[in-house]
This record gives structure tokens, C-alpha cells and sequence, in this order.
């Protein structure tokens, strides 16, 4: 990968143009593609088998016991909601903020975000070992007369994060309608009526644009508040207990800030090697990577006052317990975990103030990486370090994950790329429709030597 | 069975000229395609906001209600009740309601932009054109005031790059 960006000069994008490259990406795929396909899938089935062992064999396979009794399933399930986020950021905020940026970027953004909630929605059920009596918390009038309780930050978070599975995916399919008829019409056989029968007959009438654009707009509008919501719901998870590490006001707006940094992270870790495989330099310019790398340097700044203000709450509120979680994170145990967290999380997308380093493709794709790895042990830290070192010392315990729980995390990781990979090649990873409409709709008076 | 028209035009503009043309000599718009969302098509032809709002409106207000419903139903009829706390307490409510807020509301205004866009529908109109997904604009007329052979010199005037008659005699190109 060259160091330097080489985006095209002097290329104008038309309309035809735009087809051309969304849809030159969804052409017949070479073999390397559906080998990597395949290695993902193994990989898939490989965590989906460790997970049938555990039902099988019990909850004593993986390495969660007292005090650690929320390991990597949580751990996962935390990052992957906060990679969820970015999707809908990029999508839905900017859209509401007339961003030009996020136009190239959002669908793959939007597609990421479908793809990590339904692996984040997983790992709860991994985490409840009897997974077959899941419905158990789902509200419904039932012989006991039992209800879930609706105090518990555990029902919110159910209801959290299905509401924003739906909303997210139907958002994203909403969005692509215009471009699975436009997909519809340069194909034929098999092909046209799979994408006909996805595009629910979009035909891009006036009165379709008018109701579809309202709708859009209503929708990004809903999806906006809702990706804070979630955020925030899934750490009163945490906040909403007494363990000290937990127990903080601050956790919802530290929560967010943080899963839109690891979900940008992603962003970028998934889009460079998309733009450079299916030539979409022109589409995805390098001031557009610029502007995700801008935008995490400011989250890395974020996530990085909250730890410094988690320390200082800790100290200030004169409270032992609480204190003495902190010191024992960054001297303790799990110490080495809390400085990746710290250099990878905060000093590494310090570099981005460099503007040469923001314009360095190598430089975005190795920090986007580090951040990644930042902000998974950032859940760990959280998770597992408050758990193993709470009130009384006679309790206090350490926590390793066994190789069944890292087995199903590789799985959910092999999941998510093998779901990604998938939609690379069957949708437009580019909306072709809003590409367009950002070049402007073709106007005689801008084309020379035609009619005066 | 009545006289159609279609036009086909590569550019934005000359279609809003067309559109301004016939709203001003009483031709009958009856459709515009086109392959992105444009204002000033909308404008042109009066469109009002979308009633989609209203449903998402009384889908946030359903859900609100159902959300906040549900939850103190919960309450009072499983009595569980946490010291020191009012049954029901109010602050958890809080989560249940917006929750359902937005999920209704967003499910209310799908639904309703569904049907309004008529949608999902199996066929596409007989008339319809590839090139209105990818880069041309479509525009769908019926003579009204206007004379047959006026109208469709009144598109090739105005821009389009291609006149069809519709209906009630053979599909004719010029």
C-alpha cells in the first residue's frame, strides 16, 4: 500500500460514470474473493460450533466464574454495539447536517452497522447459557403472569437494541431502493428479478421521490437520537450496579464518545482496502478519509478526557473503593491492558494532527487498526478489571478467557467479514443515487456546444 | 382510451422547461421519473410536503403511549416493587417510552411510505425506461388543452431527446 493517497486528477464523475464503478464492483468476482469468502465461513462455523459445544457441555467451558462473572461475551457484545454506532453517525447525523463527506461512505458505514448489531445481539445470548429459554425476556402475556422487569437496564438494553436493529437495517434498505432499481435495470435473467424483487418496483417517479425523501429525512431524524440512546443504555449496564469502576454518571456520554471512535476506526479499516480493491479512489476521495480521521481525532480526544475525569471522579469523591479500582487498573493486573488501552485509544490518533499522516493511506489503516485493538481492551479494562477487584480483597479474583470464549469471538470476527464481503459484491456498496445528486443533475447550460 | 405522451430527457433543465411550458399551456402532467431526488422538480410541478409525516407523527405518539403503557401495566399488575421507589417509578419509564417512540414511528412512516409509493408492486409500468434509473428523466403527459402535434412539439422544443405516443395507437419514436 503506498504511503501517499493516489487519487486520480483531472477524472470528472458523470452519472454514467458512478454506475459504471458501483456496478463494476458487483461484476462476476474472481477466485481469490470466494476463497476469502470461504475462509471466513469456516471461521464461522468454527465459533458457531464452539458455541453448540457449550450448550451442550454448560457454561463451565468458558472462563467466566466468581467475582468475573461478565467476561468476553460482554466484553464483545460492548464493542460490537460501539462499532455499531459509526454506521448510523455517518448516516443519519451528518445526513441531518448536509455532511458531503459521508455521501460515498455511508452505505458501507450503514452496512457495517447492520452487520455488528446482529453480532452484538449474539452475545448476550452466548452470555445466558440456556439460550433457548431467551424469550424469557421478551414482554409478553404469558400462564405465570410473569413480566420482565422494566427497572432493569437489562430489559432496556433488549429493548435498545432490537429497536435499533430494526430501525438500522430498514434504514439501510430504505436507502438502497433507488440503487437496487437502477441495478435491476442494467441486468438481466436471475440476476434482474432477484434485484427486481428487491427493489419492491422502485421506478423513481415524482411522487415516489416525494414520499421516499420525506421519509429518508424522518428516518435519519429518528435513527439520530436513537444511536445516543443505545450507547447510553448499554452502560447504565454497568452504571446502573455499585461496583466501583461501574458505578459513574458520566458513562453514557463516555460510552458514546467511545463507540463512535472504535465504530470510525472501523470505518476506515474497512474502506481503504474496499476503495483500493474495486478502484473507487475517485468515489472515495482521500479528503473524505481526511475528514474520518479529523473527526477521530476529535473522539480520541473525548475518550481521553473521560479517563482522565474517571480518575479524578475516583480521587475527588474520597471514596477508597473506588480509588483504589483505578490505581490497581494501571498498576494491577490487567495493567498492560489498561496502557493499550491508553496509547492505542488516545495517543495514537494524536498523530492525526499531522496532515500528512491523515493523507497517508498506511499511517490511516494502522492507526484505525490500533484503535480497534484500543478500544476492545477498553471494554476488557472496564469489564473485567472493575469485576476482579471489587469490594472485599477475599473476593477479589482473577479472569483469563478459556479457548471456547475466544473461539466464538474469532467466529463473530470471521461473521462480521464474511457478511461484509458478501454485500461488497451483491450491493452497491456506493449509494449511486445520492453520489448523483451531489454531482449535481446534468444541465444543458453546463454542457458545451449544445443548444443555445 | 387517452392520448400519452412521453418524453425523454438527458437534462435537468430543459425538463423544467418543458414542465414550466406545459403547466403554462394546460398539457396534463401526469408523471416525472427521475434518477435522483430533485427539489426543483417538485417545485415545478406544486408538490406539497408528504402525509408520511402525519403517520410518523401518531406512530411516535402510539408508541410512546404502548412504551409507557406497557411498562406501567407491568407494574401494577406484577406488583414489584424496590424500596424506596414509587410503583411505578417514573425515571425507568423514561427508556421504555422513547424506545417505542422511535421504533413505532419509524415503523409508521415505513409502512405508510410503502403504500404511498405504492410499493412493493411486481410490475413496472409498460412504458417505463431503463435510462430513468440511471441518467435520463422521464416526463409523463397527456395532451389536456393542448393539441396532439403541439404537444409534441412543444418537448421536442423544449429538450427531450426522445417523443413517444402512448396508448390507443402503436408506440411511435421521433
Amino acid at each position: 500500500m503506498k504511503a501517499e493517497s493516489a487519487q486520480p486528477q483531472g477524472e470528472i464523475l458523470t452519472y454514467r460514470k458512478v454506475q459504471e464503478l458501483v456496478m463494476g464492483a458487483m461484476a462476476r468476482p474472481g477466485r481469490l474473493y470466494w476463497v476469502v469468502v470461504g475462509v471466513c465461513f469456516m471461521g464461522l462455523l468454527y465459533g458457531a460450533s464452539c458455541w453448540a459445544y457449550q450448550i451442550l457441555t454448560g457454561m463451565g467451558v468458558a472462563g467466566i466464574m466468581h467475582p468475573v462473572n461478565w467476561g468476553i461475551y460482554l466484553v464483545n457484545f460492548v464493542f460490537w454495539v460501539g462499532i455499531a454506532h459509526s454506521g448510523t453517525l455517518i448516516s443519519a447525523i451528518l445526513y441531518l447536517l448536509r455532511a458531503r463527506w459521508r455521501t460515498s461512505i455511508a452505505r458501507a458505514a450503514e452496512a457495517m452497522t447492520v452487520f455488528a448489531v446482529m453480532i452484538a445481539g449474539l452475545f448476550p445470548f452466548i452470555h445466558l447459557g440456556r439460550v433457548w429459554i431467551f424469550y424469557w425476556i421478551i414482554p409478553y402475556p404469558n400462564q405465570r403472569d410473569l413480566w420482565p422487569n422494566f427497572q432493569s437496564p437489562l430489559v432496556f438494553d433488549f429493548l435498545a437494541i432490537s429497536t435499533y436493529l430494526t430501525v438500522s437495517s430498514m434504514f439501510w434498505y430504505s436507502g438502497m431502493l433507488p440503487d437496487l432499481a437502477a441495478v435491476r435495470d442494467k441486468t438481466s435473467g436471475i440476476r434482474k428479478k432477484i434485484y427486481g424483487l428487491l427493489s419492491l418496483g422502485w421506478q423513481g417517479t415524482h411522487e415516489q421521490w416525494r414520499h421516499y425523501s420525506m421519509a429518508y429525512l424522518l428516518f435519519a431524524a429518528f435513527a439520530t437520537p436513537l444511536v445516543i440512546s443505545v450507547h447510553s443504555v448499554v452502560s447504565w449496564d454497568f452504571a446502573l450496579s455499585i461496583v466501583p469502576g461501574w458505578h459513574s454518571t458520566i458513562f453514557a456520554p463516555y460510552f458514546v464518545a467511545g463507540a463512535i471512535h472504535s465504530g470510525l476506526a472501523m470505518v476506515l479499516t474497512l474502506l481503504i482496502p474496499l476503495r483500493r480493491i474495486f478502484h473507487f479512489e475517485v468515489l472515495i476521495s482521500t479528503e473524505t478519509l481526511e475528514s474520518i480521521a479529523k473527526t477521530i481525532v476529535l473522539t480520541g480526544l473525548i475518550v481521553g478526557y473521560s479517563y482522565a475525569v474517571e480518575y479524578f471522579m475516583a480521587w475527588y469523591s474520597g471514596n477508597m473503593f473506588e480509588w483504589d479500582t483505578f490505581i490497581w487498573r494501571a498498576v494491577g493486573n490487567y495493567a498492560p491492558q489498561f496502557w493499550i488501552m491508553v496509547v492505542c485509544n488516545v495517543l495514537a490518533p494524536l498523530l492525526f494532527f499531522s496532515k500528512k499522516i491523515r493523507r497517508s493511506l498506511a499511517w490511516l489503516f494502522g492507526i484505525a487498526i490500533a484503535v480497534n485493538i484500543g478500544m476492545w481492551y477498553e471494554r476488557f479494562v472496564i469489564i473485567v478489571g472493575s469485576m476482579a477487584h471489587e469490594f472485599v480483597p477475599y473476593a477479589w479474583g482473577l479472569y483469563a478467557p478459556s479457548w471456547v470464549e475466544l473461539s466464538i469471538m474469532g467466529g463473530s470476527f470471521c461473521m462480521f467479514f464474511f457478511l461484509f464481503l458478501l454485500f461488497g459484491k451483491f450491493l452497491p456498496t456506493v449509494s449511486m443515487s445520492e453520489m448523483k445528486e451531489a454531482l449535481g443533475a446534468p444541465a444543458r447550460a453546463c454542457s458545451p456546444g449544445e443548444r443555445t | 382510451m387517452k392520448q400519452e405522451v412521453l418524453g425523454i430527457f438527458p437534462y435537468l433543465d430543459d425538463l423544467l422547461e418543458a414542465l414550466a411550458m406545459l403547466r403554462q399551456k394546460g398539457g396534463r402532467i401526469l408523471t416525472v421519473y427521475s434518477p435522483i431526488h430533485s427539489e426543483e422538480i417538485l417545485e415545478a410541478l406544486g408538490s406539497r410536503p408528504s402525509p408520511v409525516r402525519l403517520a410518523t407523527l401518531l406512530g411516535g405518539i402510539g408508541g410512546l403511549l404502548g412504551g409507557l403503557g406497557l411498562a406501567v401495566y407491568t407494574f401494577l399488575e406484577w406488583k414489584f416493587v424496590t424500596s424506596a421507589k414509587p410503583t411505578p417509578p417514573a425515571v425507568p419509564l423514561v427508556v421504555v417510552g422513547f424506545e417505542m417512540t422511535i421504533l413505532l414511528g419509524f415503523l409508521a412512516t415505513l409502512v405508510t411510505m410503502w403504500i404511498l409509493c405504492k410499493m412493493p408492486s411486481r410490475r413496472l409500468r409498460d412504458h417505463y425506461e431503463a435510462g430513468f434509473s440511471q441518467d435520463r428523466f422521464g416526463l409523463l403527459v397527456e395532451p389536456g388543452e393542448l393539441a396532439e402535434q403541439e404537444l409534441l412539439h412543444l418537448l421536442k422544443m423544449a429538450g427531450a431527446e426522445e417523443v413517444r405516443l402512448l396508448r390507443g395507437r402503436a408506440t411511435e419514436q421521433s
